[in-house]
């Protein structure tokens, strides 16, 4: 079960979502910007930004659960909200998606509306 | 053959009677009340009983306290001290008498009645000066045996420590050899400083001398000397203190019938025993020799019939026949015996010789028999476990019947050995058989059974369990050219040689370590087989306006050498660690050893990708990392060209030719492909 909840930490929106398919990701947002001047000497310009990590789950749902979804992220695309993953593992910060793309996946015999769509929800890290 | 010395069965007055007249010489006093001494009760509760010398020197003594004597004491009567104090008794004349100023030995018995330790000695002199003083304590109030001679301290004095006190013999020697004291054949105690002593009036007293004290005791003989008896003689008396009264009675029996003799009986009957009951735990030596010989003469026609036994009974009787079977035999048996009571050593031992011989003229049936038996039995249930118990059997047999025919010489021999706790179970058994001449109706035949038992009284199995404690693997690799996976680097045709690869080092770990602040290090699998090793240049292209191409690089200006690998099935422990390190060492120089071995150093440029979980835990990740490998590490990337390249024709340049320096060219005509 992956668990979405907004805005925190007065949560007043649960988003209950399945687990996600198998592709998430998880990424630091840290870059380096290497410089290599004319005599090979390297110079790298970092951002660590505190170490902040990137995730990035795609889920599958019915119609009416996308739409649950992205009435969600509508209201919070601003907030701070926190995640508990289908590992129980606890994520605050801040979706960074943009735009939320609702993906038709197909016909879902015997889920509610007879559609699948697909979605991803892309999360940075609050440290 | 000697007698022992009893009351009732005599024993020697005088050195012409006994077996050891040279321990009557300086005998100077015998009070033996274990022979028989003389009892004169003339009063109450045997006051003034006298006990006569029998060294025919000294006077008798005569008891003033509760002394009386007693037979319930194995080996003779004794006499019974009962008191403490005056429990004494006292030669009639002054001891002084009895000694000289340069050697004396006193030999005497003790037996005490009760544990208590006392300053009473068991002979002595009522000392009036310390010159004078004769005594023995055995022990004194301490525990100790103190022998004064001619004083009593410094090398007048001996005292012995660590002795037990019981049933014992003591022999006291004193004089120019210095003081020596044996008990129970064991010289206890010694000093090689020469005493002397001063002769005195006072009186000489037996369990008495200081004061009125005495001990409770039993004693059955003191012997006084007026000189140093040899050691050969102490270590006897310390044994044997009634050996002066020892009685030599040789023995000499001499039967024989000779002649012709019919119905003759000859018969002996002798009854030796020799006794040997020590009152000390010493090695017992008891033996008989005894040597009998029976004849029997008869002439021919007269049964011959000869036999010993042990009961000594010869008998020689009857009639036969010329032809008729001669039959020779003895019956013998020999037990010794020896009991102690302590782990001294102990030696049972029976040597039995039988010859037997039959010396027949004329072709009758000849036959020798030898039955023996031998049983030794050693038991250690008493004494020290862990001394050794020998059983042995050394058994010589020789048979020999020579005959012109047949012959038949068999021996056939039953060795058993037991040995109990851990000893050694061993026969050796040596069967020699020789057939001499004759026909070989008969083979001679050897019997030989050996049993070898050891029988163990406790056994100690052990079962061995390892189902959490040893493991086993097995790794295993099918060598064949396919399983190394052979490389050649070079690959076209003609001749030439590949240039040289550094082994691969499959084995090898894809390791991260940074190499700036904290030490860390991540290991990581190798990553997949798209790895890409990618290498940059500058330079410069221009195309005129005519259309030519020109391009410019310097050698000065850098190559950028980039690693890209994607690692896949990581574990979400390891992208986190991954990570981690990425942003601990971001933009910083680190090292990196790729899965050949090879050594790079240099910098992740894209510590931001992503690591995606494509399966269940098993998260990929890919990273560029932009470096250079170490000095000798990579053979294979920076080839070191030490042939010129010729090429063909002359080099066309555009510009500056200053400006260019390049200094390779080709020598070589090269192949088209």
């Amino acid at each position: 079960m992956f668990r979405v909840e907004g805005p925190f930490p007065g949560y007043r929106t649960t988003l209950i979502l399945p687990s996600p398919d198998f592709g998430n990701s998880r990424a630091l947002a840290s870059t380096v910007q290497p410089v290599r001047t004319m005599n090979g000497t390297l110079y790298t310009y970092v951002k660590n930004k505190r170490g902040r990590k990137a995730h990035v789950w795609e889920f599958t749902v019915a119609k009416e659960k996308s739409l649950e979804a992205k009435a969600f992220v509508d209201a919070y695309i601003s907030s701070v909200i926190r995640i508990t993953d289908h590992e129980d593992v606890i994520h605050l910060g801040n979706l960074t998606l943009n735009p939320l793309e609702l993906t038709g996946d197909g016909r879902a015999n015997g889920w509610p509306g007879g559609e699948a769509y697909r979605f991803a929800l892309q999360l940075e890290e609050k440290v | 053959m000697y007698l022992r010395p009893s009351r009732h069965g005599g024993f020697a007055r005088n050195d012409a009677e006994s077996a050891y007249p040279e321990l009557w010489a300086g005998l100077t006093g015998a009070w033996v009340p274990a022979l028989g001494a003389s009892v004169s009760s003339r009063a109450v509760n045997n006051v003034g009983t006298v006990i006569e010398d029998l060294s025919g020197f000294g006077p008798g003594m005569f008891g003033d306290g509760p002394t009386e004597i007693r037979g319930e004491v194995a080996g003779g009567p004794s006499l019974q001290f009962a008191a403490t104090t005056l429990g004494y008794v006292e030669m009639s004349h002054p001891g002084g008498r009895l000694f000289r100023a340069n050697g004396a030995t006193i030999v005497v018995h003790k037996q005490k009645t009760d544990g208590t330790n006392r300053n009473a000695t068991i002979f002595g002199n009522v000392a009036g000066v310390a010159a004078a003083i004769c005594r023995l304590y055995a022990p004194d109030a301490s525990g100790n045996a103190v022998f004064e001679f001619g004083g009593n301290t410094g090398t007048n004095e001996l005292s012995i420590s660590g002795l037990t006190f019981g049933d014992d013999v003591w022999v006291c020697r004193a004089g120019t050899r210095g003081l020596y004291v044996w008990q129970n054949g064991v010289l206890v105690g010694s000093s090689s400083t020469p005493v002397t002593f001063s002769n005195n009036t006072t009186t000489w007293r037996w369990n008495g001398g200081v004061s009125t004290s005495s001990d409770l005791c039993r004693s059955k003989v003191m012997l006084t000397f007026d000189r140093e008896l040899s050691d050969q003689d102490a270590l006897l008396l310390s044994r044997d203190p009634l050996a002066p009264f020892v009685v030599k009675h040789p023995l000499k029996l001499i039967a024989g019938g000779g002649g012709a003799i019919l119905d003759n009986d000859i018969s002996q009957s002798l009854n030796l025993g020799q006794d040997a009951t020590p009152t000390i735990e010493r090695q017992v030596s008891a033996s008989s020799t005894l040597a009998l010989a029976g004849l029997a003469v008869a002439e021919i026609g007269v049964e011959k019939n000869v036999e010993s036994e042990l009961g000594f009974t010869d008998l020689a009787e009857g009639f036969v026949f010329p032809g008729d079977i001669q039959h020779v035999s003895h019956d013998l048996g020999l037990t010794d015996s020896a009991v102690g009571d302590n782990a001294s050593t102990e030696e049972p031992t029976s040597s039995l010789a039988l010859i037997q011989s039959v010396s027949v003229v004329g072709p009758t049936y000849v036959d020798v028999h030898v039955i023996m038996g031998l049983e030794h039995g050693a038991g250690g249930s008493i004494g020290v476990p862990w001394l050794p118990i020998e059983v042995e059997h050394s058994l010589g047999l020789s048979q020999l019947a020579g005959r012109a025919r047949p012959q038949s010489v068999t021996s056939t021999l039953s060795l058993t050995g037991a040995a109990f706790r851990r000893q050694e179970v061993q026969s050796t058994l040596s069967l020699v058989q020789t057939v001499a001449g004759g026909e070989g109706i008969d083979l001679s035949t050897q019997n030989v059974n050996l049993s070898h038992v050891v029988l163990v009284n406790a056994a100690f199995l052990r079962s061995f369990l390892h189902n959490n404690f040893l493991q086993q693997s097995l790794t295993y690799f099918i060598d064949n050219s396919c399983a190394r996976k052979e490389y050649n680097r070079y690959q076209g045709e003609g001749e030439g040689d590949g240039i040289e690869e550094k082994p691969l080092l499959f084995n090898s770990d894809f390791v991260l370590e940074s190499l700036s602040g904290p030490k860390l290090i991540v290991r990581l699998r190798s990553p997949e087989m798209d790895d890409r090793d990618r290498s940059g240049f500058n330079r410069v292209n221009r195309e005129t306006r005519g259309g030519e191409l020109n391009v410019f690089s310097d050698p000065a200006w850098p190559n950028i050498n980039t690693l890209l690998v994607t690692i896949t099935a990581l574990k979400q422990t390891k992208i986190e660690e991954l990570q981690e390190f990425l942003l601990t060492t971001l933009g910083q120089q680190i090292k990196l050893q790729d899965w050949k071995g090879r050594s790079w150093a240099g910098v992740i440029t894209t510590p931001g990708d992503v690591a995606t979980e494509d399966e269940r835990n098993a998260w990929t990740m890919s990273f560029e990392f932009e470096g250079e490998p170490y000095e000798g590490q990579a053979i294979d990337d920076r080839i070191a060209f030490d042939q010129y390249v010729l090429p063909v024709g002359p080099v066309e340049r555009e510009g500056d030719p200053g400006a260019l320096s390049l200094d390779q060219y080709v020598s070589a005509t090269l192949e088209s492909p």
